[in-house]
């Protein structure tokens, strides 16, 4: 069944676990990541907007506020999808003011986008809106989970 | 005695992304974070950068000191690799390891031909055990490089095979970034035709 307005692809439930990451394409050739915070379903694109990144293959933290890029290992909030640090600089800061081309002062605005969704007896869909989740989401997930 | 051995295989992708994710400084304790489990900078002087780099076995954290360095716009060369701490037994005490990686332009794709050269310098008792030395630093470059070749096709579908402006973004840090920015960059030296990345001679391809 396809419903207007959503991926047409839509994910059970019953395949959620907590304390992991799962990967799953809605279709259009739009993998998501889907775990619990707590008791809340997120929906993230899989992708690290820093390089493209699958972030299905990074690290959740143990509390699910961040998500760790596997290839950089940058920290993003789950919450609302920004950048929150890089953990590299602790051995690279050192070397960086000796180059032009970098800018310390310039912070990535790396966002990954939250998705909304709906839970429709015992399946996850999607929407196409490109909403973030702190903008509709989040009210809808309260609304609907 | 010496002992020299040369990897040569074709990357597909640009010489601008190979040199660009070689320089990427910041991917080695995560993508490939089985090889190396943390780096420090000891010293940064021209185009050298002295690293440890680290990882731990049964709790102690065993490693090698190495100088890596960066000759634009495609080549790079390892040299004076100790072990660290200096007291624990290994290889680097025995075998002297020097590295030369060259990135050409394939002459009729566009894509990336690496050429890899090890030269390993031993003892004669040591000697013997060349090909299974050899088998050992041709398996963890194949490894890098597979890992590398994954996230690099990954990441061509999405942003495009040549697109290298995530390396070139002011908050993007890189080994040698100003060397890289001069050569790859917009208006590069190397658009201009003023320096080449060369492309590798016939004779070394299969």
């Amino acid at each position: 069944m396809i419903r207007d307005g959503f991926y047409p692809v839509s994910i059970e439930l019953s395949k959620i676990k907590k304390g992991q990451m799962h990967s799953f394409d809605v279709g259009a050739a739009v993998p998501v990541v889907v775990f619990y915070r707590g008791s809340e379903l997120i929906v993230m694109r899989d992708f690290c907007p820093h390089m493209g990144a699958p972030l299905s293959d990074g690290k959740l933290s143990a509390d699910a506020e961040t998500i760790q890029c596997p290839w950089h290992g940058y920290f993003f909030s789950t919450s609302d999808g920004t950048f929150q640090s890089n953990p590299n600089d602790r051995i690279f800061d050192c070397m960086k003011e000796k180059y032009k081309s970098y800018d310390a002062s310039k912070t990535p605005k790396y966002k990954i986008q939250v998705l909304p969704f709906e839970i429709i007896e015992d399946k996850l869909w999607v929407l196409k809106s490109k909403a973030r989740v702190i903008d509709v989401g989040g009210e809808m997930q309260e609304a609907l989970v | 005695m010496r002992h020299e051995f040369t990897v040569i295989d074709e990357l597909e992708t640009p010489v601008a992304i190979a040199v660009a994710a070689y320089l990427d400084c910041e991917h080695y304790l995560h993508l490939h974070g089985s090889m190396t489990g943390d780096l420090d900078i000891l010293k940064h002087e021209g185009r050298q950068v002295t690293v440890r780099q680290t990882w731990k076995w049964f709790g102690l954290t065993l490693g090698h000191v190495k100088v890596g360095e960066y000759l634009p716009p495609n080549e790079f060369l390892i040299h004076e690799v100790k072990p660290s701490p200096w007291w624990i037994p290994s290889v680097h005490h025995l075998i002297d390891i020097q590295t030369h990686l060259k990135y050409f332009k394939h002459p009729k794709r566009n894509t990336t031909v690496m050429w890899f050269k090890v030269v390993l310098d031993m003892p004669f008792w040591l000697y013997p055990f060349r090909g299974f030395l050899q088998k050992l630093i041709e398996k963890m470059h194949v490894q890098q490089n597979v890992e590398d070749m994954a996230a690099l096709k990954y990441r061509a579908k999405l942003f495009g095979y040549e697109n290298n402006s995530a390396y070139l973004a002011p908050h993007q840090f890189l080994y040698h970034k100003d060397d890289y920015v001069r050569c790859f960059g917009a208006g590069s030296v190397l658009l201009d035709g003023r320096e080449k990345v060369e492309a590798i001679p016939f004779s070394f391809l299969n």
